[in-house]
């Protein structure tokens, strides 16, 4: 397919990026298996920026590769991220896991992208219905912090409310503690703990998770009734307050558990309780990492 | 057992499936639910969902559970009891029929039946494995995902399956393959109508977009190769590849429990992880997720054929499809393919 317009700066900043040296690796988006698909492409040479691509079917949160060791290793790098996506990039930062100085932003406008489990049955309009919840609430169709920003060419999501995003977390919270338990063991009952959800996540970075750790075993190896509870409730406690809502565990769940119902309700909390959002701003300290005279504390009897 | 041929009418098909439940077999069918299709009990025949292609995850916990219990001991103070798990599992599956899977998924069975008897014999695997019968149905439409046709096997075999179902002209062909599957169908035969191998349409020309050998070729020669390391930047080691795998086995052993009583168990494990060879010194000879996406091919495509005489992959697509990455197999294979 020809480049968009969008295609064509996105490649020229990449160039001009690692021609000048500035950056010797940029990850950004190329086209896929299928029409319907992006994925993560990794380009070292300035010729080969040409295989760079956005549209709403990149879906990838690509900031999870600053995680990985074989991605480090390449020292300056850019990287292509959505709002959302970006914010991952500055808890990585709050988190001092990478450095301001190592990274260029090459942010997008994004209207939203396209529900892959929709794409894949053909659909490529982005509408309402299409798009994921996080695209509905978001409050960063423009990155908060970036080095480039390529304005979007897609027309602005149109929203008539009809549809409620996130909606299952009102409902879960007018159910009684019985109610909500008994449907997170049946959530739960379909985990066969693969991990794609830390996985696919840019802020579980931990070098070795605490369910590697077997001495003690904190988590039970099972994959049943207590072993999957215990894995995903540490998880989404190890989330809270740093969850940046890309999506991404839910998206590659290959059992569908609704994981960000977890992720957004924990977010929504730590809002409430602290006014805290995570990822917004690089020199704010994390939330759980500080402790302040005003936060609440009437759980102290 | 030489195949039997019948031919039976989507009302009877239907009536069949019924039956079966009726007569308290379980029936695990791709079945719509948690927004997606996975296969699941089905209480009747509507449940089916006959037209998806593949359901997200194979039905491989039929016959590997994601985790097994192998032995539980409790100790009294002075006496330790041991309770042998097999105990548990005897039995598993004489009732239970998978319907409706695609002889990818029916494929498998077999392959994997070969590691969980070699040196030694699997009694888990193969008390499952003897008594689940499976009734697939012969695909009409691969998706470009699909490559069972590459893998040795076709849209249309019945290898794996007890009994395999072809649909033309608004009926099914059944073609039966084992005791198995005539045991299954017996009591309401009636439903059934034996006919001639002759009568059965004829599996198409389906047409290969490489050869695997030549996947192996390549293999076979290039341990060291800078594609594993470039082209698997993208591999985040999910796991879902191998979880989702109908042949995928690799399980972890791990006991639970305390000084009065627990349990050893497996779990699904998975050489995508980078606990995967680990060694307690630090040292990891599979140290980056290139190294262990290679391993998986080299699982898949060499090794496993080497010693087996079969390849690893039925060629299902799942990986694929299931990538959050978009780490297209296929595509995989047919490049090395290409390289050789």
């Amino acid at each position: 397919m020809a480049n968009t317009k969008t295609d064509e700066k996105l490649q020229k900043i990449a160039k001009d990026l690692l021609e000048s040296g500035e950056v010797s690796l940029v990850i950004g988006y190329a086209k896929g298996s299928n029409l319907q698909r992006m994925r993560p492409v990794f380009i070292t040479k300035a010729e080969d920026a040409g295989k760079l691509s956005f549209n709403p079917h990149a879906v990838q949160d690509l900031a999870v590769f600053l995680k990985k060791p074989e991605v480090k290793k390449f020292g300056k790098i850019g990287i292509v991220v959505k709002g959302c996506d970006e914010k991952a990039v500055n808890a990585l930062i709050q988190e001092y896991q990478i450095s301001r100085d190592n990274i260029k932003i090459i942010g997008m406008e994004c209207n939203g992208v396209i529900r892959q489990s929709l794409a894949d049955k053909g659909e490529t309009n982005l509408s309402e219905s299409a798009v994921y919840d996080k695209c509905l609430i978001c409050e960063e169709h423009i990155p908060v912090l970036y080095d480039f920003l390529i304005e979007s060419e897609e027309p602005k999501l149109v929203l008539s409310g009809n549809v409620k995003p996130y909606s299952g977390i009102e409902k879960l919270e007018s159910m009684s503690a019985e109610e909500k338990n008994a449907f997170w063991a049946k959530e739960f009952d379909k985990c066969i703990k693969c991990y794609a959800c830390r996985q696919a996540c840019p802020l579980c970075y931990c070098s070795r998770c605490i369910v590697e750790k077997n001495m003690p075993q904190w988590i039970d190896t099972n994959s049943e009734e207590t072993g999957n509870a215990q894995w995903n409730l540490i998880r989404a406690y190890h989330l809270s307050g740093r969850c940046i809502g890309c999506g991404e565990c839910e998206r590659a769940c290959p059992v569908n558990i609704p994981l960000m119902l977890i992720n957004e309700k924990m977010a929504k909390d730590v809002y409430n309780m602290f006014g805290y959002k995570s990822g917004l701003d690089i020199n704010a300290k994390p939330v759980f990492g500080v402790f302040s005279e005003s936060d609440f504390n009437d759980f102290i009897k | 057992m030489e195949e039997k041929y019948f031919e039976i009418s989507a009302e009877n098909l239907k009536k069949f499936v019924d039956s079966i439940i009726a007569d308290n077999f379980e029936v695990i069918a791709p079945t719509d639910k948690d927004g997606g299709t996975f296969y699941g009990k089905i209480s009747r025949f509507e449940e089916a969902n006959l037209d998806i292609l593949l359901p997200k995850m194979s039905y491989k916990e039929y016959l590997l559970p994601k985790t097994e219990t192998l032995l539980e001991y409790s100790f009294s103070g002075v006496d330790t009891e041991i309770k042998d798990g097999l105990e548990a599992v005897a039995g598993a599956n004489e009732k239970r029929v998978i319907f409706g899977g695609r002889p990818c998924d029916a494929g498998a069975g077999p392959i994997m039946e070969k590691v969980f008897n070699w040196d030694y014999k699997d009694e888990f695997f193969n008390e499952r494995f003897k008594n689940l019968t499976i009734v697939s149905i012969a695909c009409e439409k691969p998706d470009n995902y699909c490559f069972c046709t590459e893998m040795q096997l076709s849209p249309e075999s019945s290898y794996g399956s007890d009994i395999l179902l072809k649909k033309a002209e608004g009926k099914y062909f059944a073609v039966v393959t084992s005791e198995k599957g005539l045991n299954l169908i017996e009591p309401y035969i009636n439903l059934f109508k034996e006919t001639a191998k002759a009568q059965v349409p004829a599996d198409k020309d389906w047409k290969k977009l490489f050869e695997i050998e030549r996947t192996k070729s390549f293999l076979d020669k290039n341990f060291e190769h800078n594609y594993f390391q470039d082209r698997f930047l993208s591999c985040i080691g999910c796991g879902v590849c191998t979880y989702t795998c109908p042949t995928c086995h690799c399980f972890d052993i791990q006991d639970e429990g305390n000084l009065k009583e627990g349990r050893r168990i497996r779990n699904w494990d998975s050489c995508q992880f980078g606990v995967f060879t680990l060694h307690t010194s630090g040292h990891n000879p599979r140290v980056t997720q290139g190294d262990r996406y290679r391993q998986r091919l080299m699982h898949k495509f060499k090794i496993y054929s080497e010693k087996f005489d079969k390849y690893l992959c039925v060629g299902c697509g799942r990986c694929s499809r299931n990538c959050p990455e978009d780490i297209d197999i296929k595509e995989v294979a047919k490049d090395l393919a290409d390289m050789a």
